[in-house]
């Protein structure tokens, strides 16, 4: 499995994502705010930091950083390929 | 009607209290300059009024008299009704030349937003008193706003009238014009001045009705109140939106002058201070007694209207120690500042086995003298919170002389700062929230306190939960000068309570957590601040996230 069809999957997992699957969330669509089809809310937000950490031993949520890893899976998936250890 | 200016509309404004003898000289030498006139007669038992009678002037009488504060006050009002956009104000007794007037509208059309004084020459044949008023008040104004002003008692000015006629004022007699040149000031308006000539007369001969003792007193008193109303964060109501710069000056001067006694003589001074000043806002300013009622109404049941008095005094007046006592600490560091906390111990123990650790904090006593204590855990706090521009002048943010080390992260920032916040707890962080009032966009949960529904912020349980880290209520309260009582109150996050979902644990997290408060707030009943109001009736409750149903 590619890394944003696990991401989704992991999405839908962790957050409890109801009527929801891989194939309905959008590579560039926003994950959080009005404008997302997800609707994740910032409390999703923690969840989020503690999977991919748990994951993929990846930091996020520096403030200069978390809004650019957070935008989209694209933004995602690239920013976890970016800063994963060894990589 | 003609216009002073070519962009602005100016009246003449002269506020007459039995100053039958000169006021139709005063008239009869603004009549020639052809702009219109208010004449604001306040309450006058001489003849006056019918001197009055032969001027084409607009007239507002007071039945009796209220002040020239007040008059000046109410022509503002009537101006802005009527889209003046500055009124000149002089006055009736005589002193001041209508031949001056031009000078100060070329000064409006230079600087149509200034607040312009006509400064008085003085040279001999000046009365005493009124030397030292004007040096009594300029002193005054340099506390309060930071401004040096050359004569900040002369009645002869220019107002902008849309910007003036918003803000709130304390004083009806001659204070109001010291008062306003600070409020201006504050409001981020310029003060400008012209030269004007003065005229004093013979004492038999003239009619002033400021009396030197009284008036100075009374100005003092309006100073002492301004530049406390600084130090006490209750709702904003003089400052209109957008206007920070000069007016943070004027609080940081103020509580430059706070910090100074504090400093000097110690807290006890500056409580002694607060009596007066709490007594004034509960007894005049409905605002801050229905700020703390909500909270007053629940804490002592069964009391209302004049018996709600007495208590919001007293919670104002512990208060205003509590901010007096966190100066202090600013001021004086640690030195001096007694703790008492018999939980310290067991604190220490469970940080020192390097998990996340979620503090709840709340508005209660000195939290930030309280949060600063925990220098001996020796690791960084990470501070959920919003810097305040009120805390942040009182020096409230200022963590750095006290030992432990802050990191503020803004609930404005992205997500209101969770991501950052999720991954100093993964990292084994301190990570301190509010527990009473919760932020922008993070969800809020029902929960009773005090036997009525209030909504509180889930969101340092589903940290807690999330991130796998232990919790602990860390509450305080000020039991002396500088004495503060810290009590921290421990969950351990089990595998066992991890079993039960996220949503029972954060439930009965919060259960506990208002539980806790609730019984602070029984030992220390004046010693909880959220004056932001955090009960609600059950259908402004916002629908549940879906993280948090269960």
């Amino acid at each position: 499995m590619d890394l944003k069809s696990e991401l989704k999957e992991l999405i839908i997992r962790e957050l409890k994502l109801k009527n929801v699957v891989a194939e309905d969330i959008e590579d560039q669509g926003p994950l959080f705010g009005s404008e997302s089809k997800l609707g994740l809310d910032s409390l999703d937000a923690v969840e989020l930091v503690v999977v991919v950490q748990k994951k993929f031993g990846v930091d996020i949520g520096d403030r200069n950083t978390a809004n650019v890893a957070f935008a989209s899976i694209d933004a995602l998936a690239d920013y976890i390929t970016k800063n994963r250890p060894g990589s | 009607m003609k216009d002073g200016t070519a962009g602005e509309r100016v009246l003449i404004v002269v506020p007459v209290f039995n100053n039958e003898s000169s006021v139709s000289g005063v008239l009869a030498g603004v009549a020639a300059l052809g702009l219109p006139v208010l004449v604001v007669d306040d309450g006058s038992t001489d003849g006056s009024p019918a001197a009055l009678d032969a001027f084409p002037v607009h007239r507002i009488r007071f039945p009796e008299n209220r002040g020239k504060g007040l008059a000046i006050r109410r022509a503002l009002s009537w101006a802005e009704e009527r889209g003046f956009s500055h009124i000149i104000t002089l006055d009736a007794d005589g002193q001041h030349s209508p031949g001056d007037i031009p000078r100060l509208l070329d000064k409006i059309r230079e600087a149509p937003e200034a607040v312009i004084i006509g400064k008085r020459d003085f040279g001999r044949g000046v009365p005493g008193g009124s030397r030292f008023g004007r040096r009594w008040s300029n002193l005054w104004i340099r506390i309060a706003s930071g401004v040096s002003t050359p004569d900040s008692q002369s009645g002869f000015r220019a107002y902008p009238v849309r910007p003036l006629s918003r803000l709130k004022y304390l004083g009806s007699r001659y204070e109001f014009e010291v008062e306003v040149l600070v409020r201006a000031v504050w409001a981020g308006l310029p003060l400008e001045w012209v030269d004007v000539s003065v005229r004093y007369f013979p004492p038999a001969e003239r009619v002033s009705h400021f009396r030197p003792l009284k008036d100075n007193a009374r100005i003092s008193w309006i100073y002492t109140l301004l530049v406390l109303r600084r130090m006490i964060p209750f709702r904003r109501r003089s400052a209109p939106p957008g206007s920070s710069p000069s007016d943070s000056y004027g609080n940081r001067a103020g509580h430059a002058v706070f910090r100074w006694v504090i400093g000097k003589l110690g807290v006890r001074p500056a409580y002694g201070v607060l009596v007066p000043v709490i007594a004034y806002y509960v007894l005049f300013r409905p605002s801050a007694v229905r700020a703390a009622a909500p909270y007053l109404r629940r804490r002592f049941p069964g009391r209302g209207g004049l018996r709600m008095l007495w208590p919001a005094y007293r919670h104002y007046f512990a208060f205003g120690q509590c901010l007096i006592d966190q100066a202090a600490t600013n001021i004086l560091g640690r030195e001096g500042l007694r703790i008492d906390f018999p939980d310290a111990d067991a604190l220490r123990e469970l940080s020192e086995e390097g998990r996340g650790l979620v503090l709840v904090v709340s508005h209660v006593g000195v939290w930030h003298s309280a949060l600063s204590t925990l220098d001996y855990l020796k690791r960084p706090v990470y501070l959920n919170w919003r810097r305040e521009r009120h805390s942040q002048s009182m020096g409230l943010t200022d963590f750095r002389k006290t030992g432990v080390e802050v990191r503020v992260i803004s609930p404005d920032g992205f997500l209101g700062g969770i991501p950052e916040l999720s991954l100093a707890l993964t990292h084994g962080r301190i990570v301190a929230v509010m527990g009473d009032r919760g932020h922008g966009s993070s969800a809020v949960r029902s929960e009773v306190f005090l036997g009525a529904p209030a909504g509180f912020p889930i969101l340092p349980y589903h940290l807690a939960f999330s991130t796998n880290s232990d919790l602990v209520v860390f509450l305080t309260a000020r039991t002396g000068p500088r004495r503060i009582f810290l009590r921290a109150a421990v969950w351990r996050m089990t595998e066992a309570q991890r079993e039960l979902g996220k949503d029972r644990v954060c439930r009965e997290l919060l259960r506990w957590y208002v539980g806790e408060l609730e019984r602070h707030v029984r030992d220390h009943p004046f010693m909880w601040y959220n004056f932001h109001g955090i009960w609600m009736r059950e259908e402004d409750i916002p629908r549940q996230g879906r993280g948090v149903e269960s």
